[in-house]
C-alpha cells in the first residue's frame, strides 16, 4: 500500500496553478499593485490570490464575489454571463451553453471548467452539465475566466478557455448566514451556512441550499415542463492560513430533478470530496491534491450514466533569481457506465475505464526590466490518442500602468465517449443511423494571441486582446454508402477576434464595465469529406457580443446596479439578435441584513437564446426579492 | 491575528537591512526580501504612500508653511525607514513629491502629513500620537483601533489589512475617500 501511494504521488498531476504563483515580494513589484491588490497580498509567500491582471500574459477576466452580489446572480451558469466575452446561452431549463471565442453548441466541448481545482467537465462529451454545478455563490471568492488555450498548464480541453471557480477560505466565512429568495419564476436559493473555528488550528463552514425553478415556455408558447428542483449540502475545513503546511478538505452532495414532459423527469445526483495540502516556504510552494467525484444522471427512456472520477495532482512552484517555475504531474481515472436507456442511442462499450497521466512544466523567465517570457508544455496521455503535447510560448512586457503580451500555444480536445462510443439507432430498427469512430482523433488548435492593458489615470483601465485560431481535425459527420453516419475529423476552422474591455470609475460612487467581443469564423473541409451538416452542429456563434455593467453606490445603504447584454444573431439554426437587462436595487436594512430586489431579463416578456435540436425554449422576465442575514 | 510588536518588526526589518546594506548579490537580496516578515513590512511601506492618494488634507491654516510635498514620517531611522525610502522613490501625489522623513524629535512630527508610529499601544507610540493630537496629521499605527490612530494596520490571516477610525480622521480635518473606507476591514465612527 505505501508503495502504491508513492507511485500515485510520483505520477501525480497539476491543479490550482496560475492562482498562487509565489512572487519575490520585492518593493518594486509591490509598488505596481493597486491598493486593493495590496490588501490582498499574501505576506507569507507574496503569492497573490489574484495574480495581478497586468502580469498575466493571457486574456483574463476576474469576476469577484462582490460582482456576483451586486448583480444579484442566482446560479453559476448565470454568473458566467458577467464575464464580458463569454457567450452564455440558456438552452433548456437549467442547462446552458457557455463558450469563449466561438463553437457554441448545447454540448459545448472546448472549455475547461474547474471548481476549487476539481475538473467538472464530463468525459462523456467534454462539456459541462451546468445544472449540477450549484456552487453557493455567496461562498465564491472569485471566478477567473481565461480566454484562449491553457493546455500547457491545465491539459486537455483547455482549448478556447479555462474557467476557474474559487471559493472563499473557511476563515473568511465565520458566523451564520441565512439567504432567502423568492421570485416570479424561481423559489430560492434558500441557503443556510455556518462557519466557525476548529480550535486554534483552522476553520470550517457547512451549508445547505435548495432552489426550485419554474418551467419555462417553448417558443410555441407551450409549457416546456422543465421545472428544476435541486438541493445541495457541503462543507469546507481548512487549517489556519498562516501555517506553513496548510490543508483543505471540502465536499458537496446534491440531488435534483429536472422535468422533461408533463409526466416524466430526469434525476441527477452526485457528490465530491477533495483534499489539498500546500507546503510553503520562501520562494517555494508544493501542493498535492486528491479528489473523488461521483455523478449519476438518469433521463427516462434515454440515458442512465454513472461516472466515478479519481484524480491526484502534485505540483511545485519555485521562484529563484530570474525564474518562476511551476512543474507537476497528475493522474486521473474515469469509470463510466453509460447506458442508453431506450430506443434512441447507446454507447458501445457500455462501460469504459480511462486512465489519464500527465506531466507539465512551465518557466517564466525575467529577461530584463519588466520583460518576461514563459515557456511551458503539458505532456498528457489518454487512452484514445496516446500522448498529446500542448506547449506554449508567451512573452510580456509590464511597465508602469501598462502591459503588452503575446502568445503562441497548442491545445487539444481529446476524444470523448460521444466521439468514439456513441451509437444512434434508426427509429424502429436495429440498424444504426450514426456511429462514433474508434479512429476519432484529437481536435487540435494552434492559437496566436496578443493583448494590451493600460490604466489611464486612476479612473479608467482598458484591455484589448486579439487572436487568430487555427483549428484542425474538428468533428464531422461523414456519410458513406451503406454505412451509418460516422464521426470523423475532417473539418478545419479559422477564427479571428478582438475582445475589448473598459472599466471606468466615472464618479466616486459610480463604476462601469463595458466589453465587446468580435468573432469571425470560417470553416473548411478536408478533401473527401461528405459531411452534410457543414459544421452547423459544432458551433453557432454570434459575430458580436456587447455587455455593460453599472454599479452605483447611491448611499452607504443603497446600491443601484444594472447589467445590459446584447448578443448578435446566430447564423444556423438562426436565432435573432437579442438584448436584455438585469437590474438590482440593494438596501442595507442594518449591518448584517441586506435586502435586494432583482429583475432579470427585464426588456422582453420572453426571449430565445439558442436552438438545439429539441423544441426551442424561451426565457421570461422575472423579478425576485432576496434577503441575506449574517450574524 | 498575530500582530508584530515594534520590537519584532525592528528585528525583522534589520535582517533585511543587513542584506541590503551588505550589497550582497541580487539573489541573496531577493531571498531575504522573500522572508514573510519583510514582505509584511514592505507591504506596509507601500500602503503608507498609497494612503496619501485617498486622503485629502484641509487647506493649511494661515501662517503655517505651505508644503509643496507630502511628508511621510517614521519615528526612527531604522530599516523600515530604508524600506519607505525605497518605496516612495520616484512617486508623487498630484505632482507633489513624497518625502520620507525619520523624525528626530516629537516637535517635528507636527509638520508631517502622514505619521507612522509603529505599535500604537506602546509608551513610545502613545507619546508620538499625543504630540500630534488635534493636528492635521494622518496617524497610522499597528495594534488595536484606538482614539488617536486614524488608520491601524491589522494582520488578517496572511494579509495585511487596516481599520479606519473615521471620527479620529474628522477631528483632524482629514477627508478619507470612500474607496479607502470600503477597503478597510472595519470603520469606526465614534
Amino acid at each position: 500500500m505505501p508503495l502504491l501511494i508513492a507511485l500515485v504521488l510520483a505520477f501525480a498531476l497539476a491543479g490550482d496553478a496560475l492562482a498562487q504563483i509565489p512572487r519575490s515580494g520585492r518593493l518594486e513589484e509591490l509598488k505596481q499593485l493597486s491598493i486593493e491588490e495590496l490588501a490582498d497580498t499574501d505576506v507569507t509567500t507574496a503569492s497573490r490570490r489574484i495574480e495581478r491582471l497586468a502580469d498575466a500574459a493571457a486574456a483574463v477576466t476576474v469576476i469577484t464575489g462582490e460582482d456576483l452580489r451586486r448583480m444579484g446572480v442566482m446560479n453559476l451558469a448565470q454568473a458566467m454571463r458577467l464575464a464580458g466575452h463569454l457567450h452564455v446561452s440558456q438552452i433548456s431549463g437549467p442547462q446552458y451553453g457557455i463558450t469563449a471565442r466561438g463553437f457554441a453548441i448545447s454540448t459545448a466541448n472546448k472549455m475547461l471548467v474547474l471548481i476549487d481545482g476539481r475538473t467538472v467537465y464530463s468525459p462523456v462529451f467534454a462539456g459541462v452539465f451546468w445544472d449540477t454545478q450549484d456552487v453557493p455563490l455567496l461562498d465564491v471568492d472569485r471566478i477567473e475566466v481565461t480566454r484562449g488555450p491553457g493546455g500547457s498548464i491545465w491539459g486537455a480541453n483547455a482549448v478556447n478557455g479555462v474557467i476557474n471557480v474559487i471559493t472563499k477560505r473557511a476563515t473568511e466565512t465565520r458566523g451564520t448566514l441565512v439567504n432567502l429568495s423568492a421570485g416570479t419564476s424561481v423559489l430560492g436559493p434558500y441557503m443556510a451556512r455556518h462557519g466557525g473555528r476548529l480550535g486554534a488550528a483552522g476553520a470550517y463552514r457547512a451549508y445547505v441550499k435548495v432552489r426550485f425553478e419554474d418551467s419555462h415556455q417553448l417558443l410555441s408558447g407551450a409549457d416546456a415542463h422543465d421545472d428544476f428542483d435541486f438541493g445541495q449540502v457541503g462543507f469546507r475545513a481548512e487549517s489556519d492560513p498562516s501555517r506553513r503546511l496548510q490543508f483543505v478538505l471540502q465536499g458537496d452532495m446534491y440531488t435534483g430533478t429536472t422535468g422533461l414532459s408533463a409526466t416524466s423527469e430526469a434525476n441527477l445526483s452526485g457528490g465530491n470530496l477533495l483534499g489539498r495540502w500546500t507546503l510553503t516556504s520562501p520562494g517555494h510552494a508544493t501542493e498535492v491534491q486528491v479528489y473523488f467525484d461521483h455523478t449519476y444522471r438518469r433521463v427516462p427512456n434515454q440515458y442512465r450514466g454513472v461516472l466515478n472520477t479519481i484524480d491526484v495532482d502534485a505540483q511545485h512552484h519555485w521562484t529563484a533569481g530570474r525564474h518562476n517555475v511551476v512543474f507537476g504531474s497528475g493522474y486521473r481515472r474515469y469509470d463510466g457506465d453509460d447506458l442508453g436507456d431506450g430506443p434512441g442511442f447507446f454507447f458501445e462499450p457500455r462501460e469504459r475505464t480511462s486512465h489519464r497521466v500527465n506531466i507539465f512544466a512551465q518557466d517564466e523567465i525575467r529577461l530584463g526590466r519588466g520583460v518576461f517570457i514563459t515557456l511551458g508544455s503539458k505532456f498528457e496521455r489518454n487512452e484514445f490518442t496516446g500522448f498529446e503535447i500542448q506547449p506554449t510560448l508567451r512573452a510580456r512586457w509590464s511597465g508602469p500602468r501598462r502591459s503588452l503580451w503575446a502568445a503562441v500555444s497548442r491545445a487539444v480536445r481529446v476524444p470523448t465517449r460521444f466521439d468514439t462510443d456513441l451509437r444512434i439507432r434508426l427509429p424502429n430498427s436495429s440498424s444504426l443511423l450514426l456511429s462514433g469512430s474508434p479512429d476519432f482523433k484529437s481536435e487540435d488548435l494552434l492559437a496566436y494571441e496578443a493583448g494590451y492593458r493600460r490604466q489611464i489615470h486612476d479612473r479608467v483601465s482598458i484591455d484589448i486582446a486579439g487572436y487568430v485560431n487555427r483549428y484542425d481535425d474538428l468533428r464531422t459527420q461523414e456519410i458513406r454508402p451503406g454505412q451509418p453516419v460516422t464521426l470523423a475529423n475532417m473539418m478545419n476552422a479559422l477564427t479571428r477576434g478582438v475582445e475589448t474591455t473598459a472599466i471606468a470609475q466615472i464618479l466616486p460612487r459610480w463604476q462601469v464595465h463595458a466589453s465587446h467581443a468580435y468573432n469571425w469564423k470560417e470553416l473548411t473541409f478536408d478533401p473527401g469529406s461528405t459531411d452534410i451538416t457543414r459544421g452547423v452542429s459544432e458551433g453557432n456563434d454570434p459575430r458580436h457580443i456587447f455587455k455593460l455593467r453599472s454599479y452605483i453606490t447611491a448611499t452607504s445603504r443603497i446600491d443601484i446596479d444594472a447589467f445590459y447584454r446584447s448578443v448578435g444573431r446566430l447564423p444556423q439554426p438562426a436565432v435573432d439578435a437579442y438584448h436584455e437587462l438585469d437590474a438590482r436595487l440593494g438596501f442595507r436594512v442594518r449591518p448584517g441584513w441586506d435586502l435586494s430586489l432583482i429583475g432579470t431579463n427585464l426588456l422582453h416578456e420572453r426571449h430565445l437564446e439558442f436552438r438545439a435540436g429539441t423544441a426551442p425554449e424561451t426565457y421570461e422576465r422575472s423579478v425576485s426579492l432576496r434577503s441575506v442575514w449574517r450574524f | 491575528m498575530a500582530l508584530l510588536t515594534a520590537a519584532q518588526r525592528r528585528l525583522a526589518a534589520s535582517a533585511v537591512l543587513i542584506c541590503l546594506a551588505g550589497s550582497v548579490t541580487t539573489r541573496a537580496r531577493e531571498q531575504a526580501a522573500a522572508s514573510p516578515v519583510s514582505i509584511e513590512a514592505s507591504v506596509k511601506a507601500v500602503f503608507l504612500f498609497n494612503f496619501a492618494r485617498y486622503v485629502t488634507w484641509p487647506p493649511l491654516a494661515i501662517g503655517e508653511r505651505s508644503p509643496g510635498d507630502v511628508r511621510i514620517c517614521v519615528t526612527a531611522r531604522d530599516s523600515f525607514f530604508t524600506l519607505l525610502q525605497e518605496a516612495v522613490q520616484g512617486e508623487d501625489i498630484d505632482g507633489k513629491p513624497l518625502v520620507p522623513i525619520a523624525l528626530d524629535g516629537l516637535d517635528a512630527a507636527r509638520s508631517c502629513q502622514i505619521l507612522y508610529v509603529g505599535d500604537a499601544g506602546s509608551a513610545d507610540g502613545k507619546a508620538w500620537l499625543s504630540a500630534v493630537r488635534g493636528r492635521q496629521v494622518l496617524t497610522v499605527g499597528d495594534g488595536a483601533l484606538n482614539d488617536e490612530t486614524v488608520i491601524t494596520f491589522v494582520r488578517d490571516g496572511n494579509r495585511v489589512r487596516f481599520d479606519i477610525n473615521r471620527a479620529a480622521g474628522s477631528r483632524r480635518g482629514l477627508n478619507i475617500s470612500s474607496k479607502l473606507l470600503r477597503l478597510a476591514r472595519q470603520v469606526r465612527d465614534r
